[in-house]
């Protein structure tokens, strides 16, 4: 099989490899360890404030 | 924070937000208003008034293009360039002369686009109808656009993009790719207004869909989205019920609404597996959709009490739920057999209502209302009461439009596929036209109330802007006691 056929081939497989990048997405966004740094990445809006609360006086 | 920060911070650029907020109220109000008097053309055809520039081929374009692109297109800019400032803590990219160009250019667009209309100076295709002098100046605008988001996020202070921005981005992105796909054209002449697609027949078709369809998945749902991310949990004060989740929602909507497009060409020479292919990933869609309805309704978990007092958060998780709601539907109709009778009836104008009104609007007024008293530094809005007022003429005019477009079309798609015992068609075509008039009718009405709506939010914005603040009782608990 040549290395022409080989590419071929996988790109006929094109949503298996789009399901293995969207699954290690999910394994990222759902992995324990992660837990802790996006609950702080969901405080983000309400950061401005202090912010903004020293700007405006 | 600590002090050192806030004194080297630049101070957000929101003279542009404002800008972009007026342009929002003044251009909702054309859209709707164009709305309403098609709407009443189709009910009562003399409306037309036998001129070329008011007949509704002319105006339909005219109203799907200010609603679309002028009223939701100026929301998404002002919110993504005061959402992004904000989540980066920092000032837009490029100053105010690159706000400023991004600003009257995209007001110019959507003038070139509109005069053409009436004029009848068209491409033809749907919600892509400007013609190639106009294309290429969004062109323009849309780069310098994506340049200030993108220097934005790079040079923010905040070591992670936040969500809403995430959303804008493939927005912005999405739409440069689309716009400039379907409008590969060439010019018949160097001063003339006509052009012709690169693409015939069935590819032209595809690319079309491919177009439209996005347009729905990246304007109207992505760009949108952007908005919920934002300012649902601002308003609620409470961050997002689920980070986690909002990630998969986001990558979950990029990798499936891309091929939607075929549900569009159902039935059509498009080749029969492309059909299947666009029907299947439409269905596949209920699962960014559902999970972006719960995250955001569950933002409100343990303060649902809120929206017995917030009219404004009332707009904002209301909207939620109609995009669950035409989120859940289109899949539906995306279903072949199903689309065998929705297909080129009104209930897809109801459907595609539910969406635009529920949805796209609600979030807007929501954001709108949230914006305009921290842009202007005011207090509080002019009237909670006018928001409550606003809110339920408005919903109750969207419940008048979807319903009767949902009766319509369905008695629509029926009466042109019921056959007599002979075997042939049981009504002709204009006894179908007859029977929906009272539809018509109060799918006008509907679009009365909306609009009585949006102009009783741009008086309350407009005093809110004043510094006005009218003298009422508070809605919720103390009425309540009041009234026991």
């Amino acid at each position: 099989m040549s290395l022409l056929d080989l590419s071929h081939m996988a790109r006929e497989l094109w949503v298996v490899w789009l399901l293995i990048i969207f699954a290690a997405i999910i394994f990222h966004a759902y992995r324990g360890r992660n837990k802790d740094r996006f609950e702080d990445c969901a405080q983000i809006p309400f950061r401005e404030d202090s912010e903004e609360m020293n700007n405006h006086g | 924070m600590t002090q050192s920060r806030a004194g080297v911070m630049p101070s957000y650029n929101e003279q542009i937000v404002r800008m972009f907020t007026i342009a929002s109220m003044f251009w909702g109000v054309v859209g709707f208003l164009v709305g309403v008097v098609i709407a009443f053309q189709l009910a009562f055809p003399a409306l037309n008034l036998g001129l070329e520039w008011t007949s509704f081929g002319r105006l339909r374009p005219l109203h799907t293009s200010a609603v679309i692109f002028a009223f939701g297109g100026n929301v998404l800019l002002g919110t993504s360039l005061f959402v992004v400032q904000r989540t980066c803590r920092t000032a837009l990219f490029g100053g105010p002369l690159m706000a400023e160009f991004l600003f009257w250019g995209y007001q110019l667009f959507i003038v070139l686009a509109a005069s053409g209309y009436v004029l009848g100076i068209t491409g033809g295709t749907e919600y892509s109808e400007p013609e190639w002098y106009t294309d290429l100046w969004l062109t323009l605008v849309w780069v310098v656009y994506l340049l200030i988001f993108l220097g934005t996020l790079m040079k923010r202070k905040e070591p992670h993009i936040y969500v809403a921005n995430w959303f804008y981005l493939a927005f912005i992105v999405t739409v440069a790719m689309l716009h400039i796909g379907r409008n590969l054209s060439m010019p018949v002449s160097f001063l003339g207004t006509k052009s012709y697609s690169l693409f015939a027949g069935v590819q032209d078709a595809m690319l079309q869909w491919w177009y439209g369809h996005n347009a729905v998945g990246f304007f109207l749902t992505a760009g949108f989205l952007g908005i919920m991310y934002y300012f649902v949990p601002k308003q609620a004060n409470r961050p997002v019920y689920s980070y986690r989740l909002s990630i998969v929602h986001f990558w979950s909507l990029i990798f499936l609404y891309i091929w939607a497009g075929p549900h569009h060409l159902h039935y059509t020479s498009l080749p029969d597996w492309t059909q299947s292919l666009g029907m299947v990933f439409s269905i596949m869609l209920w699962m960014p959709s559902w999970g972006g309805m719960i995250n955001g309704l569950m933002t409100l978990s343990g303060a649902w009490d809120k929206l017995r007092t917030d009219p404004v958060l009332r707009f904002l998780v209301t909207s939620i739920g109609f995009y669950g709601m035409s989120t859940f539907e289109g899949p539906v109709m995306s279903i072949k057999a199903v689309n065998s009778l929705s297909h080129y009836t009104d209930w897809t104008i109801g459907h595609v209502h539910s969406g635009a009104l529920g949805w796209v609007a609600f979030v807007s007024f929501g954001a709108m209302y949230y914006m305009v008293p921290v842009l202007w530094k005011r207090e509080r809005l002019y009237s909670s009461r006018l928001v409550e007022w606003h809110f339920w003429i408005a919903t109750f005019g969207i419940v008048l439009y979807i319903v009767s477009m949902w009766i319509s079309g369905i008695m629509q798609g029926l009466m042109w596929r019921a056959y007599d015992s002979l075997g042939f068609l049981q009504y002709s075509f204009v006894e179908t036209v007859a029977a929906m008039h009272p539809y018509y009718v109060v799918r006008g009405f509907g679009g009365v109330l909306f609009l009585i709506g949006a102009l009783i939010m741009t008086y309350n914005l407009i005093r809110t802007m004043r510094g006005d603040v009218r003298q009422e009782r508070s809605i919720g608990s103390t009425v309540a006691v009041a009234q026991a």
